[in-house]
């Protein structure tokens, strides 16, 4: 029995040619590998006491299976509910059964990456001679992605079942905000996929330290996250066959009403627009960047929460951990050129007569001004706390927020879509650099 | 709209079709019937309403009320099964660029068949690409295709299996006189072995070669609904629907 949309995306790959740039990724794990190590398994360090090896290895194992779990629960809706095949399939009959096999293929080979780059960013562990701890916890990273990978269709296929229910829809209404009713069930179900594959991660890290202090039955637990990832993928093939196609008018439905509130002049309004009222480029760009990657500027001041409570502390290494987690956060954020730049023609800018110079300034300056959601509230926390001591982390985050913009603007500027691709991997080395040795520096 | 149980079954049944957006009505009590064995032209000014009912027909809009069904399936309802019965050609048809269009027109015979999991049948493919007359580009990626390339191939998608119903949004946009007047025929010869094409255009002087009947749709209503004879009347209503000055909402 052959699935067809499996041979399709075979086909698809095989015309791309894509190359090995699964490898970007790895390489800079690897390279950041020895400069994150003071941040990520700063407890090698000491003596290998293993009451600290154990504590260690759980907290890290669980912080990195969390990462990949929700870096999982976004890809799988992206790849599923607004993937690439949506679009044409939405003019043919579907098997959905078929077609969901043939998408977590994809999916799988796509962002096998992540607990790859898990497996070696603890490298460390091995090399220091904790062997088992090193199997533990890669363990853990390759259960979090199995587990968010099954679990996270599943969730997705559930969230359209649940925005067409008129049972849930007072619940949805309740948690919407301002969102549209349709949208609110989509909007959770990442939080679900991350709640869900968390607790399991959660008692798959605490059976390794178990394990490893001695209670062989702890590395049972390690079969918890891939069994409830089995137990996902088993309730999405139905789902899938009722939820798939309704999905294309639930899509549509929440795009049409986030277009129709663009109608009244309120929402015309644009994120520091204000900023760009005489700069055509970087207004264009400010305009761009909300009206279609609204989740980047609101997403920073999430990030920037995050960062809050690293910063919220009166211990020595609080500025070294504001660096690190908003660094973190900065890092993505400014990304955001290789985004705008992706629906970009290569003869937009010619035809508009814009120097393509000026445009990459104007997505840089976007990268600087949205990362501001991500800094500001973990420096606001730490200056609270330690008062001076916030300037240090505030200037070097709001340099690399400047050079990383600028080098992903350049990124876009030169590859297009592609330039993300040349953007991550420097992202991740430079921050691992920037993270390593500003904790290195503050260590007493 | 209710049918006796003596009169045959509609192919495609709209009634009392409505979508809004907030304060904008962009369809408003559209109903319709389409008989099997009818090719009937959807005419309107940009903006009326034809590409939302088109979507509605699909069930890729869900309709704020009123109904469609195709062959008796309630589209809003199931829109899977409603969709086995339909070839569909949308406003700005999706293909998989890096496919070419011998391989897309395959896979679209694959999904359209009783059996996806089986090779498809080759002669339904090889006719498809005939009509699409893609010549030796068939062999080409789609991503390096023209927009009426593209829109050869994605018709000669929606026509590999024969569907009982075809809607075709704007679907002769873009194409080359002669290849216009292939797909013309072979709609034509669709529609004598009884399927039923809604087909949407800018270009009347095309209905009047094939349509049996022309609906004009105005500002999201069906402002007429006669037989293609009568399309210098329709001409006539959109020469004016466009001195009239734009209402505003």
């Amino acid at each position: 029995m052959r699935n067809p949309y499996l041979d399709v995306h075979r086909r698809i790959r095989a015309h791309q040619r894509p190359g090995p740039t699964w490898l970007l990724p790895l390489a800079a794990a690897a390279l950041a590998t020895p400069l994150a190590q003071p941040v990520l398994l700063s407890f090698l360090d000491g003596p290998p006491i293993p009451e600290v090896v154990a504590a260690g290895t759980d907290a890290i194992a669980f912080r990195m299976g969390a990462l990949v779990a929700s870096a999982m629960a976004l890809h799988t809706y992206s790849d599923l509910v607004r993937g690439p095949d949506r679009a044409v399939l939405d003019a043919h009959p579907v098997q959905p059964r078929l077609l969901l096999v043939a998408i977590a293929v994809r999916t799988a080979r796509q962002r096998l990456y992540l607990p790859l780059m898990g497996a070696i960013l603890m490298l460390p562990l091995a090399l220091h001679g904790q062997l088992a701890a090193y199997a533990g916890a890669v363990a853990v990273i390759v259960g979090a992605w199995l587990c968010s990978l099954g679990i996270g269709f599943t969730v997705h296929l559930a969230a359209v079942q649940a925005a067409f229910s008129p049972v849930l829809a007072a619940v949805l209404d309740l948690l919407r905000g301002d969102n549209p009713r349709m949208q609110a069930a989509l909007i959770y179900a990442p939080g679900v996929v991350l709640a869900v594959a968390g607790l399991s991660v959660g008692m798959a890290s605490a059976g390794v330290r178990a394990g490893l202090l001695g209670w062989p039955v702890g590395w049972a637990f390690l079969a918890l996250p891939p069994a409830l990832g089995l137990v996902g993928a088993l309730l999405a093939g139905p789902l899938a066959q009722r939820s798939y196609v309704r999905a294309s008018a639930l899509l549509a439905e929440v795009d049409a009403a986030w277009a129709g509130r663009e109608e009244g002049d309120e929402d015309r309004r644009v994120y520091l627009e204000w900023l760009g009222t005489r700069r055509p480029e970087l207004l264009r760009a400010l305009r761009q960047g909300w009206r279609r990657l609204r989740t980047w500027p609101m997403g920073a001041w999430g990030l920037g929460l995050v960062g809050a409570f690293a910063g919220w502390s009166e211990d020595a290494h609080a500025p070294a951990a504001v660096v690190a987690v908003a660094g973190a956060a900065v890092a993505l954020i400014a990304a955001v050129p290789t985004r705008l730049a992706e629906g970009d023609p290569p003869w937009l800018d010619e035809a508009l007569g814009v120097d393509p110079g000026r445009v990459a300034l104007a997505r840089t300056a976007v990268a600087a001004l949205y990362a501001q959601g991500a800094i500001l509230p973990a420096i606001a926390a730490l200056l609270v706390r330690q008062g001076g001591r916030a300037l240090a982390p505030l200037l070097v985050l709001e340099l690399s927020a400047l050079v990383a913009g600028a080098f992903a603007a350049q990124a876009a500027r030169r590859f297009r879509s592609q330039g993300v691709l040349a953007y991550a991997p420097v992202a991740v080395l430079a921050w691992a650099a920037v993270a390593g040795l500003t904790w290195t520096g503050v260590r007493p | 709209m209710s049918s006796s149980p003596l009169a045959p079954r509609a192919s495609l049944e709209v009634e009392g079709l409505r979508k809004e957006y907030g304060r904008v009505v962009a369809v408003d009590q559209v109903s319709f019937r389409l008989m099997p064995g009818e090719l009937v032209g959807l005419v309107g000014p940009n903006g009326a309403g034809k590409s939302t009912t088109f979507k509605m027909l699909s069930g890729q809009l869900l309709p704020s009320a009123g109904s469609a069904r195709v062959l008796g399936v309630d589209v809003a309802r199931d829109p899977a099964g409603a969709r086995r019965h339909l070839g569909l050609v949308p406003e700005n048809p999706a293909l998989y660029e890096y496919l070419t269009a011998r391989e897309m027109i395959t896979f679209a015979a694959r999904i359209r068949s009783e059996d996806p999991t089986a090779e498809p049948d080759a002669e339904r493919v090889e006719a498809a690409l005939a009509v699409a007359g893609l010549g030796a580009d068939a062999d080409r990626l789609i991503h390096e295709y023209s927009q009426g390339m593209h829109r050869k191939t994605a018709l000669a998608c929606a026509l590999v299996a024969e569907p009982p119903v075809l809607l075709l949004d704007e679907a002769l946009n873009g194409l080359d006189p002669a290849s216009a007047e292939r797909v013309l025929d072979v709609l034509h010869a669709r529609c004598a072995a009884g399927a039923t094409v809604l087909l949407s255009t800018h270009v009347l002087d095309t209905l009047a070669r094939v349509a049996d009947r022309v609906i004009l749709i105005q500002r999201g209503r069906v402002s007429a609904d006669l037989p293609a004879s009568e399309l210098e009347h329709v001409r006539h209503m959109l020469r004016e629907d466009e001195a009239a000055p734009v209402p505003r909402t």
